[in-house]
């Protein structure tokens, strides 16, 4: 045991501890570096991200009906649920998904900040309202600084049409920002009811559950853009590169699935409630499903205009010149815009 | 930022330490302690711009501290920052305003009457061991989303864990002053205030450091939960908003700010110590 202590007067040696201390720091660097490293890959398991609401309605009718694992044989399909883009963001960075939806602010967002991801396919055009139950709140111009607004994140599509609503009714895009509090659908909506936050700017079909509890719609995403493309699926460009199967097969599953909500809403709305162990009767789903405005479409809307106001109102630097800059060959020669 | 995992004492430099703790002296423990410290911290920097830079991790996971020195210098000047940091403090001196006082209403009362002894000691081991963020949902159920249910929460994070070390100190108060200050005839509350609180000093700061540590966590967690704080966003809020917008680097600019606060807010309390139960001889050099 004498080499573990330093001989007197000498050059002081290494012991065993501090082999140990200097391994420990090693292995911490280690793990640090290979967390923060690796994305992509082309394994078997593939893994996907959604959301809550009808506008993953094509997912979950994927899901249910199995084609992704018919179309890809031998592969894994998982789904994970998010609370929004940011969440599929921080996923497919890290490896951890392989696809995923978000809503176009995010999308715009992590696509200006260089994240090299781009859209599969769209999931729909839908028209998002902020709801509110407080009589005493008719417009923005009634909110105070403490009246919070749940709109699942800064920098959501959501949050963007607050920005757009707040330009056009008090003149200063940013004038609600801070009002802004992060908090997924289901748990805005039990907010809103419960009275802890003033208003929600949520989406199909929570906003239309909102205004069946007595809350009040006080902006209409299509009166500010016209209508719009809401969610998308994304990837990144390493991955569809080495999975293009993958991705078309997603692209083409999800037009699949939207051919049957057009065609038989009924069985849309069976599969929706099914899937939610009956929460929600089908034919309340047939209701949100076929509601004016919603359109279930692989096709990207509106997204120059939306990215036009981001980046005038100061929330992105770059937005893409091209809608066609932004999306895989999958949606390419559709009429998006 | 590696200066706050280090015991906050060891930053100031002190006679001696290289030979304690059965370190031997070498070359490089023969260098004073403030050149050591500067040369570590300026390696570390080294390291994290040659990892930015050499192991071609993506910018929108890892940013190099020159672009968030950057980001540092961008959020001072356009004073986000510094709105940010001042709503975050000034919540946080709330909290610790009424957790501070509260402590010192129910520890009083602890010493002095039997009951007050009984409940606040079934209370403290109770409520202590929750970790205080947890009750944040509770809170934001009573108060809302507002600047109460965030000072609730830290003053909350604050009280129990100085109450435990104050009575502590209370309670060990040298039997021999005791019986001087009853020699002298004091009554209760004379005993307790003149002999008792002071001989208690140590404990106290002591308290108030572990207090002020718990509620700068609590309030930063709190702040990240929901990415609300109030009316007006602090930095837990600066650092969420960061990251949805993607500004990598501002949320490291974010966890700097809120180190060096912690750093200096300790550095405080270790001046405090100094001035006194350290000169009066109540405790062993704070800084050793």
């Amino acid at each position: 045991m004498t080499w573990t202590s330093a001989p007197p007067g000498g050059r002081p040696r290494y012991g065993r501890r501090d082999v140990l201390r200097f391994g420990a720091v090693g292995a911490g660097a280690l793990a640090m570096a290979s967390a923060c490293g690796g994305s992509g890959g082309s394994g078997k398991e593939i893994v996907i991200s959604q959301g809550s609401g009808i506008s993953y309605a094509a997912l979950i009718i994927m899901q249910a009906k199995g084609w992704l694992e018919k179309d890809l044989p031998g592969r894994t399909i998982s789904w994970r649920t998010v609370s929004g883009g940011n969440a599929t963001r921080d996923g497919l960075v890290s490896g951890k998904l392989h696809l995923g939806s978000s809503g176009l602010g995010p999308f715009l967002i992590g696509w200006g900040a260089g994240v090299p991801w781009k859209i599969v396919s769209s999931l729909n055009d839908m028209p998002l309202w902020l709801v509110a139950k407080d009589p005493r709140l008719r417009g923005l111009r009634d909110f105070r600084p403490a009246d919070k607004i749940a709109a699942i994140a800064p920098g959501s599509i959501q949050s963007v049409m607050l920005q757009k609503a707040a330009q056009q009714q008090l003149g200063d895009a940013h004038a609600l920002d801070r009002n802004i509090v992060s908090m997924a659908h289901p748990d805005a909506l039990q907010a809103l009811i419960g009275g802890q936050i003033a208003a929600a700017y949520t989406s199909p079909p929570f906003q239309f559950q909102a205004v069946e509890q007595g809350a009040r719609k006080l902006v209409d995403s299509y009166d500010l853009f016209g209508p719009h493309g809401f969610n998308v699926m994304v990837a990144t460009e390493q991955y569809a590169e080495k999975n293009k199967d993958v991705i078309d097969a997603v692209h083409r599953n999800i037009g699949k699935a939207n051919q049957l909500i057009a065609a038989s809403p009924d069985e849309a709305a069976q599969i929706l409630s099914k899937s939610d162990k009956g929460k929600v009767s089908p034919a309340k789903y047939k209701e949100y499903l076929t509601y004016k405005g919603i359109e279930f479409t692989t096709t990207p809307h509106a997204l120059l205009k939306i990215g036009a106001f981001m980046k005038e109102v100061g929330v992105v630097k770059k937005v893409p010149g091209d809608w066609r800059d932004a999306v895989f060959d999958t949606v390419k020669k559709e009429n998006g815009s | 930022m590696t200066a706050s995992t280090n015991s906050p004492g060891t930053l100031a430099p002190s006679p001696g330490e290289a030979e304690d703790g059965g370190r031997t002296a070498g070359p490089w423990g023969r260098l004073p302690t403030w050149l050591r410290r500067t040369i570590v911290f300026a390696a570390l920097i080294g390291i994290w711009q040659l990892y930015t830079s050499a192991s071609g991790v993506s910018a929108f996971v890892f940013s190099g501290p020159w672009d968030v020195a950057k980001a540092l210098a961008d959020g001072v000047s356009s004073g986000d920052l510094v709105t940010s940091t001042w709503t975050t403090l000034r919540m946080l001196g709330t909290g610790m305003a009424i957790g501070i006082a509260l402590t010192v209403v129910l520890t009083v009362l602890a010493v002095t009457t039997t009951l007050g002894d009984d409940v606040l000691t079934l209370v403290s081991s109770m409520i202590n061991p929750l970790p205080s963020v947890a009750i944040l949902p509770l809170a934001m159920l009573w108060f809302g989303l507002t600047d109460t249910a965030l000072v609730f929460v830290t003053a909350n994070a604050v009280l129990w864990p100085m109450t435990v070390s104050v009575s502590m100190g209370l309670r060990t108060t040298p039997p021999t002053l005791l019986m001087v200050g009853r020699n002298l005839g004091l009554g209760r509350w004379r005993l307790t205030w003149d002999v008792m609180m002071p001989a208690a000093l140590p404990h106290a700061l002591a308290g108030l450091k572990t207090g002020w540590a718990f509620g700068w966590r609590t309030i930063i967690a709190a702040e990240l939960v929901f990415g609300a704080a109030g009316s007006k966003g602090g930095l837990g809020f600066f650092i969420n908003n960061a990251r949805y917008y993607a500004l990598i680097p501002d949320v490291f600019a974010g966890l700097v700010v809120i180190a060096l606060i912690g750093i200096a807010l300790d550095l405080v309390f270790n001046v405090i110590e100094r001035r006194t139960v350290v000169r009066w001889g109540m405790k062993e050099g704070a800084s050793a």
